[in-house]
């Protein structure tokens, strides 16, 4: 049985945010495929509650020099600092050391924070022949670069230049330089990857409980309505009133935009303080986090799913939910970047001024559902699934590893 | 197919019809007529408990009389708004940040690494506020659950009300105060109800600082609302249709058909010779005449300060300038000014409460009359001038130039100098007066309330 060694900057073990949720499916893929699978996170402990860490989690304490970038603390680039902290002696590497399993034949790292750790460990002469596979789920520099200017915290040139360093290295030492989208595919292609490979976001197939559809469809508006599910991420509400020019008047005087995740707050926030304030509040319904039956029930319930994204990186896991859903899409063009193949289906539409977002959700939530109760044609959407998008890498890996076997 | 008029409006008024009031009393009244004539056209009315109900035709002739016999009085104001209520919690994070940014960078990395070590405490900090001032709200006011888990706001139930499937529906009241309009869309939708409403102008929106409080975001939603419910809304003006749509585009709405529909001018009571003394005195003497509530957006400031400028500039023998109308919001500086100023004391005078005779009265005698308003729906004073034969000083502002067409000339309302020129030639050229008014009693063509009555319901066809 081969060996891969899967890092990130955050434990697996109750995913929530995409960069969880993508490294979970990827272990996932790897085990489905025979392969035996060891994932180490190195993550901030401010962030995840114990209950949420795999037994190999490494903690970059609070209170660790290596928090400072050159000397000073710079907000929101712990995962930028987390690489130095995990490959140094002082820092976390003889803790990893402890928790490396003997043989490695893949070391999988997704996102570049976690490179020098990489190279620290191919140094070693056990692992000198280990594939390196890098999985990029973004270009990074340009969205930290877009977050930080977002808290309009200055001075960050030398930390973007720094990781777009740390990218563009990771892309051209990796054997394979994995994709999500294929704009990144090409920039990772041009950047020099010796094999690059696209693996896009995928999703888990839900099925609705009877008793939590029936809880959420008392709750919910009878009339058709749009459901909008979204991290605290900077760019899922950052730029919302770009796209819905600061107005929920399209929706239906008996309907709403209903929005699940930690978005929540920050988009009230938003829509509360625009001036049509009061309109907007009077369409928004808030669900905040949910479990995940409550989630299922809620996206098997909604009429619509809107994707209000304008900018950023990667592919969103939310639209090839909502893809997969069979329901109306309404998104951005930057939405649907990694899902361009499905720009066809009749039920999506994509919006690129407020005018043409608020036409198409008018149009969809007063038109007729897309799907009946047996729900939408599953084998057709079976492309859309984790195990179907990411089947590509533990089968490329295999083959650099049997390439590498007969050098 | 029963054509339903709504009456909640002068159902609840017991004041002389004005404005909106007149418009849903004359076509009530014009509704009696086409069911005299044997159409099917019944009336309704809509409570917040228990939604629309019929009424019957008695009811309203009763409420037409009661209206037509009462006396003058001010108009009603909008209410205030109470403004959102914020969540301190949502953009904690962010606000901390910009603060941060603005020390210097050791303090403020010190400080942020101070509560980045407690943000999973301070996030359940917040999370616990917003759960316990939810369920507060919750407890206190159980029907007030707002929009975080309350998707319906209507009470009455929309399986019981007196209409039928393709029936039509005529709302031309005081809709924003009166109605759901939420409840009014389920129930189109459900019973395929074809809907008229009415818009008399968008200036909450437009101009909210000229209204009272912050009636911006509540009208929004209710010209948002209108949208969504109407088939057809019937505009007052060309300017107010143009308005309301780029309105409706702006927020993204949809866009129903619209229609101008031109308001009556007649006054409708008979000359009484019980004239007031107030007004009798005023009848002897040459006077300007300006029929309006006093509010910022009509614009009396402008007038004033002409006054004051010819006056300044040694123009005697002035006609006296006559404001009518109940004094309102934001103008309390400039009633001190008219009071206290010795130069135009002898030439101003505001009346209140003048009865509908009293006020054809003014029409008849004075010299002219003046409508300087900064933005109007139509522009009712002008059209009842035109209608009494006089000529008015226009506002060249939004509808008012569709009022009388060629007849009068249309001044800048914030430019001082052009009043004070316009006022002094026709205050001192009897015949460059006479001639307007001629060529007014030539080609002004008065629209008769009947007619838009007619028009209204004519706009279900």
């Amino acid at each position: 049985m081969k060996t891969v060694l899967l890092l990130s900057t955050y434990p697996i073990i109750s995913p929530r945010h995409g960069g969880q949720v993508r490294v979970a499916n990827i272990a996932k893929t790897f085990s489905e495929n025979g392969w035996d699978v060891t994932h180490l996170a190195v993550y901030e402990p401010e962030g995840y509650p114990p209950s949420t860490l795999g037994a190999n989690d490494v903690k970059f304490p609070a209170g660790s020099s290596f928090r400072k970038y050159k000397g000073t603390y710079v907000p929101l680039i712990n995962d930028l600092l987390s690489g130095e902290f995990a490959a140094s002696q002082e820092g976390g590497f003889a803790e990893i050391l402890k928790k490396l399993p003997a043989v490695i034949d893949v070391i999988h790292v997704e996102q570049p924070w976690l490179w020098p750790l990489v190279m620290k460990i191919k140094e070693m002469p056990q692992y000198s022949n280990a594939c390196l596979v890098y999985g990029s789920q973004n270009i990074e520099a340009p969205l930290k670069l877009e977050i930080l200017d977002s808290y309009n915290i200055k001075g960050a040139e030398p930390v973007i230049a720094d990781i777009e360093a740390l990218e563009r290295k990771a892309a051209l030492e990796a054997d394979i330089a994995v994709a999500v989208t294929q704009a990144d595919f090409d920039i990772l292609r041009e950047w020099g990857a010796k094999m690059p490979l696209l693996a896009p976001n995928g999703i888990a197939p839900w099925n609705a409980k009877a008793d939590v559809l029936e809880t959420w469809k008392s709750r919910l508006p009878r009339s058709p309505w749009i459901l909008y599910v979204a991290s605290a991420h900077p760019p899922n509400f950052k730029g919302f009133n770009e796209c819905l020019g600061s107005s929920l008047a399209c929706i239906p005087p008996d309907s709403k935009l209903v929005v699940v995740g930690s978005v929540c707050e920050h988009l009230e926030s938003t829509l509360r303080d625009s001036r049509w304030g009061q309109l907007n509040l009077s369409r928004l319904q808030l669900l905040y986090m949910l479990p995940d039956d409550d989630l299922d029930a809620v996206k098997t319930l909604a009429h619509a799913f809107l994707l209000p994204i304008p900018h950023g990186g990667g592919s969103n896991i939310k639209t090839a939910e909502a893809i997969y859903s069979g329901k109306y899409v309404v998104g951005t063009e930057s939405a649907f970047r990694g899902f361009e193949q499905h720009l066809n289906l009749p039920e999506i539409s994509v919006a690129r001024t407020p005018s043409e977002f608020h036409a198409a959700i008018r149009n969809r939530l007063t038109g007729p559902a897309t799907v009946d109760s047996k729900g939408p044609d599953k084998d057709a959407r079976e492309s859309l699934t984790w195990a179907r998008s990411l089947e590509s890498i533990p089968r490329a890996a295999a083959a650099v590893i049997e390439k590498k076997a007969q050098a | 197919m029963t054509t339903w008029f709504d009456v909640t409006t002068i159902l609840g008024w017991h004041r002389p019809a004005v404005g909106i009031i007149r418009t849903e009393a004359e076509a009530a009244a014009h509704a009696l007529e086409l069911i005299a004539a044997g159409e099917d056209v019944k009336f309704c009315f809509y409570n917040h408990s228990t939604g629309y109900s019929a009424i019957g035709a008695g009811e309203v002739t009763a409420t037409l009389k009661r209206i037509s016999a009462g006396h003058s009085s001010a108009p009603s104001q909008v209410a205030v708004i109470s403004s959102n209520k914020s969540s301190i919690e949502a953009r904690v994070k962010e606000k901390a940040l910009k603060v941060l940014n603005r020390l210097p960078t050791k303090i403020s990395g010190r400080i942020y690494q101070f509560f980045q070590q407690r943000r999973v405490s301070i996030v359940e900090a917040v999370v616990g506020v917003r759960h316990l001032r939810s369920a507060l709200r919750g407890f206190f006011k159980p029907a007030h659950r707002g929009h975080v888990f309350n998707p319906s706001s209507q009470q009455a139930s929309i399986t019981e009300h007196p209409f039928s499937k393709g029936d039509s529906y005529i709302s031309v009241g005081l809709d924003w105060d009166n109605k759901n309009l939420p409840y009014l869309y389920e129930l189109k939708k459900n019973v395929g109800l074809r809907v008229v409403l009415f818009c008399y102008d968008v200036i909450p929106v437009r101009l909210p600082h000229l209204c009272v409080g912050d009636v911006a975001a509540r009208f929004a939603n209710y010209f948002t609302d209108v949208a969504w419910c109407a088939d057809k809304i019937l505009c007052i003006s060309e300017c107010t249709r143009k308005d309301l749509v780029a309105l409706l585009e702006e927020l993204g709405a949809p866009v129903p058909e619209t229609a101008v529909v031109k308001l009556g001018c007649q006054l409708s009571h008979e000359l009484s010779d019980n004239i007031s003394p107030e007004v009798k005195a005023l009848l002897k003497e040459r006077f300007v005449l300006f029929v309006s509530t006093i509010e910022r957006r009509k614009n009396h400031e402008v007038l004033y300060r002409a006054y004051a400028r010819l006056i300044d500039e040694g123009v005697q023998d002035l006609p006296k300038l006559v404001f009518v109308g109940m004094p309102g919001w934001g103008v309390g500086d400039l009633l001190a000014d008219i009071r206290l100023d010795p130069r135009t004391k002898p030439y101003i005078r505001i009346l209140n409460n003048v009865s509908d005779s009293d006020l054809m009265h003014l029409y008849r005698h004075c010299m002219m009359t003046a409508f300087p308003s900064l933005y109007e729906g139509w522009g009712l004073p002008v059209a009842e001038s035109l209608a009494a034969g006089k000529y008015c000083l226009a506002s060249s502002a939004a509808s008012i130039p569709e009022v009388g067409g060629e007849l009068l000339d249309y001044l800048e309302p914030w430019d001082v100098s052009v009043w004070a020129t316009e006022l002094q030639k026709y205050a001192f050229d009897p015949f460059a007066l006479a001639a307007k008014e001629e060529a007014i009693k030539r080609d002004y063509k008065p629209v008769a309330w009947a007619e838009t009555a007619q028009f209204i319901f004519a706009s279900l066809k």
